[in-house]
């Protein structure tokens, strides 16, 4: 039977706020909490004080760059990171993996998509959280 | 579970259904939820004795959704659609379980598993088939529910169901499963997945017509993996996001029988309300890519236009 957990929560960090506004009514929830910032080191600060367990994040913010910011968050967690970007060069997502993404979407992206690669890091995120007893899965430190 | 409703924010859902499934729970529940979230719920029901225009100005609805098969029924949701209302579940995607050819195709293609399944123009012809595929399982090739089922028990048996010989009509026949007279629904609403096992409304007291018993109490059961994956698969090959699937647990592993449009989701806890939930996320998410416009929106989004 489908049984309702506590909810999920997921932080997308994207320049764009119409993409932000889309993230929100798209993947908020079913099961997930979303907070939506749009710039890198906001973006930073809200993971530290939100604890998230799954990010989303853009590669180009207008302060810092994504690839930055995953940089800086991969220095502190190994919460799962979903890369969304208008790039779509094999260099970029290379790029992107070497730092320590989880998953690159390329925009424009196909939303049921999108949701189940969210849903599919959502569920792994559960599985290290009971195996490590913490509450969020940002709390698995890198 | 319902995402907290903006006060000022409000709309229209436009409900077709048959009058046979106007008293269901789901459906009560589901316009309750809706009145709760501020939004309200124009209910169409189709009729034999009423006559419908097209182009005539749309319903103002957010989200046009269809409950049954009734033609009327399916004509005014195809109408609301080419009006640019979005539909919950689309003319195509109903068009696509409809027609029982095409649904065991578009299975098939998906590697889902499905019993062996032929089609012809009237079921005597199934005769020619070799006796080793018997005992087989005739219906119309559009029918609903458990409607015009039949047992062929062996070639000879082809003779004993009644069709018009006007070449209008399609039979399909699929090898009978033995599923100890149980079936498995997987119901989905959107990502939400249950599964529930019930009696088999349909016996059969040798080759024939099929005798159509009572429903006997459906049981929500555990949903395992592998039913989540073949009820995620069989709703998104047909782009359905209300949907039934029946399956065939047999000794020799799982088929799908079919795949339904916006089921009953009996002994599904909450159907109402998860029915009212994606329904809003829906429209609302049509109203943005609305206000986003086109080429902004596909900017973004793939397939949302």
């Amino acid at each position: 039977m489908a049984t309702r957990r506590p909810a999920m929560r997921l932080l997308a960090i994207d320049g764009d706020e119409v993409l932000l506004a889309l993230l929100r009514l798209a993947l908020g929830g079913d099961g997930v909490e979303i907070t939506t910032v749009s710039g890198g080191s906001s973006g930073l600060a809200s993971a530290e004080q939100y604890e998230p367990d799954l990010i989303v994040l853009d590669t180009v913010l207008p302060d810092l760059s994504g690839y930055e910011v995953l940089r800086r968050l991969r220095e502190r967690t190994d919460v799962p990171v979903i890369v969304l970007s208008g790039r779509d060069g094999h260099v970029d997502k290379v790029r992107a993996f070497e730092l320590g993404a989880d998953d690159y979407v390329t925009k424009p992206f196909s939303l049921p998509e999108l949701e189940a690669r969210v849903h599919a890091q959502l569920r792994r995120a559960r599985r290290w959280m009971r195996r490590e007893g913490v509450r969020r899965a940002y709390a698995y430190a890198a | 579970m319902l995402t907290p409703t903006p006060r000022e924010e409000t709309g229209t859902i436009g409900l077709i259904v048959e009058r046979r499934h106007l008293e269901a729970r789901a459906l009560a529940e589901f316009g309750d939820a809706l009145a709760m979230a501020g939004w309200r719920l124009d209910v169409v029901v189709p009729d034999a004795e009423s006559v419908y225009g097209i182009g005539a100005d749309p319903p103002p609805w957010d989200l046009a959704m269809s409950r049954g098969r009734d033609l009327a029924g399916l004509g005014i949701l195809a109408t609301a659609a080419a009006a640019g209302i979005p539909a919950l579940n689309s003319p195509a995607a109903i068009e696509l379980v409809r027609n029982k050819i095409a649904m065991n195709a578009t299975l098939l293609r998906h590697g889902v598993a499905v019993p062996a399944t032929w089609f012809a123009h009237h079921p005597r012809l199934f005769e020619r088939l070799d006796g080793s595929v018997f005992p087989l399982v005739v219906k119309p090739f559009d029918g609903d529910g458990s409607m015009g089922i039949s047992l062929l028990e062996r070639p000879q048996d082809a003779g004993l169901v009644s069709a018009p010989a006007d070449g209008r009509r399609l039979f399909v026949a699929q090898t009978l499963l033995d599923t100890g007279g149980v079936d498995l629904k997987l119901y989905g609403i959107g990502r939400d997945i249950w599964a529930v096992r019930k009696p088999s409304p349909v016996a059969f007291d040798g080759p024939g017509p099929a005798r159509i018993v009572a429903a006997g109490p459906s049981e929500l059961i555990e949903l395992d993996g592998a039913m989540r994956e073949m009820a995620i698969t069989c709703g998104q090959a047909f782009g359905l996001e209300l949907f039934g699937v029946d399956v065939a647990v047999t000794p020799h592993g799982s088929m799908v029988i079919e795949v339904n449009d916006f089921p009953t989701y009996s002994a599904v806890p909450g159907a109402g309300e998860a029915l009212a939930a994606h329904a809003l996320r829906t429209a609302r998410l049509h109203r943005f890519y609305r206000s986003v416009g086109k080429d902004r929106l596909r900017s973004l989004v793939r397939g949302a236009d």
